[in-house]
């Protein structure tokens, strides 16, 4: 079944952008994303199940992020604090790759997450932002390259202790 | 770039979670809820987008090929292969038809305008190359990369990297899950350190008050136009023509063309400094061989062509628009799309680019004869 198939894909996808947030709060996002694929379920793709899917936990954490009514609590744990880093700057060890990363604009980012930690191809991209297969992956190209030009401008001097620390 | 480091490989590590396990007794109760919540009425059973198509044939284990001669009636033509078609490449499904974020029906329905004539059009098959670093290296050669050499790790972990002193020419465009094959080459000026990381007073690093990537929009399109107009040629693989440039705010872009007709999602950019100095561009890779006519096939007329049209039936999200639209087409443009057949191979199919009476574009509908065609399900 759809749920027990893809609620590590979903639960892994969540807790990705939502680190540290506790197993219990992980779970009521995911039966969010669940209920709205169950109510659509003649829309949910064959074969592209894992980035539709993808796609609508995408819209319910920002959802809830932007959410300020009844789940408070909740809201308040994965609202990133301004003075606080943010879970992906959190789970970086090397500070090179953290600095370069962070200058690259939000949809860089995203993008370069989807496919590096996700593991979303060009086409399952399109499919998660929206945009043409071909975009996906001249955009990932760029993100990619933009990712390695930054982390170049640091200079090399910075990578023997990133390497050691990791 | 270090030789020793390779960020994006550093980022694949990095990632915090390996895997999401719910406990069996929450996920039963879980389960038990969702099933109690009531479901939509299904909207379109045959809205599907192309993009969907691409995935879900990207997922599928095996393709099956299909190999069935159609011979047409009259005698005189030679036999056309059934086009039997396992995803398009598209590219402008959904990209502007204003759909976005909902995702109303959407019936089509012919203007007036639209033409009832049929015609013919070639189809062409060709390859993309197993290994592009020849082609990328000369692509990096045109390009003036001063010391080009082919750096380890490609483009998303995979591909070419032909890398010199100040620039980069990437692969990229890959059509399957596995980054391969690729289909066009980017290139990307090395940053200059202070537009994007710099140590502040602090000796902390922060990104630069002027940001990653160039903001220059003072070129004139003449301008651009002369500093590109050779390398464009130049860069243009052998079959293909390009249409007449467009322009943005220092960039051009050139449409690839073959018999005169554009191929969908296909183009050479260059995005130039004020001063005229290349920053980003990219372009499709030269094939292996050359495109190979499989034949002159029939096609539909615009207005038959019209019951094809596909559209992005569905959003994501809790979006539940119950709207229906109806758009009206009013003219066409033939183009070619890329399609990847169940066989393996890659084709230029003959499509009907559609305009709307709502402005929309990028309405689009194969343009062979259905008889010729076969889409996977």
């Amino acid at each position: 079944m759809l749920i027990e198939e893809f609620t590590p894909v979903v639960g892994a996808y969540l807790r990705r952008r939502s680190y540290p947030l506790v197993d219990a709060d992980i779970d009521e996002l995911i039966q969010t994303v669940f209920v709205v694929a169950w109510r659509r379920i003649d829309d949910v793709p064959h074969g592209a199940e894992r980035p539709w899917l993808i796609g609508v936990a995408r819209n319910v954490l920002s959802n809830a992020r932007r959410s300020n009514s009844r789940r408070s609590a909740l809201h308040a744990r994965i609202t990133p604090n301004s003075h606080e880093p943010s879970a992906e700057e959190t789970v970086f060890a090397s500070d090179r790759l953290r600095s370069a990363f962070m200058s690259l604009s939000a949809s860089d980012r995203e993008l370069l997450l989807l496919h590096y930690w996700d593991g979303l191809e060009s086409p399952e991209l399109a499919i998660v932002l929206k945009i043409a297969t071909g975009a996906a992956s001249t955009r990932l190209s760029r993100a990619s390259s933009r990712l390695r030009a930054n982390f170049e401008s640091l200079g090399d001097g910075s990578v023997k202790s990133d390497v050691d620390r990791t | 770039m270090s030789d020793l480091v390779d960020p994006v490989e550093m980022l694949r590590a990095a990632n915090p979670v390996d895997s999401y396990r719910m406990e069996r007794s929450t996920q039963e109760r879980m389960t038990s809820s969702i099933l109690a919540e009531p479901r939509l009425a299904r909207r379109h059973a045959v809205l599907h987008t192309w993009q969907l198509k691409a995935a879900s044939s990207a997922a599928a284990l095996a393709a099956i090929v299909t190999a069935v001669v159609v011979a047409l009636g009259g005698g005189a033509a030679a036999p056309l292969s059934l086009l039997s078609i396992d995803a398009l490449q598209q590219s402008t499904s959904g990209a502007t038809h204003g759909g976005h974020g909902t995702s109303p029906p959407v019936t089509f329905v012919a203007g007036p305008q639209l033409s009832s004539s049929s015609s013919s059009a070639p189809v062409y098959s060709f390859t993309y190359p197993a290994d592009p670093t020849t082609e990328v290296t000369s692509v990096a050669t045109t390009l003036g990369i001063a010391n080009p050499r082919v750096v380890a790790g490609g483009d998303n972990g995979c591909g070419v990297v032909v890398g010199g002193d100040t620039s980069f020419v990437y692969t990229g465009g890959a059509i399957g899950t596995d980054c391969n094959p690729s289909t066009e080459w980017v290139f990307n000026l090395k940053l200059p350190a202070c537009n994007g990381l710099i140590k502040n007073a602090a000796g902390q690093l922060v990104p630069c008050t002027t940001a990653w990537g160039f903001d220059d929009s003072g070129a004139t399109n003449a301008q651009v136009a002369q500093w590109s107009a050779s390398t464009a040629a130049a860069l243009t693989p052998s079959g293909l023509t390009l249409g007449s440039p467009t322009f943005f705010p220092n960039v051009a872009t050139y449409p690839c063309e073959i018999d005169g007709v554009a191929i969908d999602g296909c183009a050479e950019i260059f995005q130039y400094t004020n001063a005229g100095e290349l920053i980003e561009a990219s372009g499709p890779l030269s094939v292996t061989g050359a495109y190979t006519l499989l034949g002159d096939y029939p096609l539909a007329s615009p207005r038959d062509a019209v019951s094809g049209v596909e559209f992005d039936a569905f959003s994501h999200g809790s979006a539940n628009p119950t709207t229906a639209t109806v758009v009206t087409l009013t003219s066409s443009t033939l183009v070619y799309e890329v399609a990847t057949m169940t066989n393996g191979s890659t084709t230029l199919v003959p499509a009907y680019s559609y305009t709307g009476s709502n402005g929309g574009t990028g309405y689009t509908a194969i343009a062979v004869s259905r008889s010729l065609v076969r889409e996977r399900a």
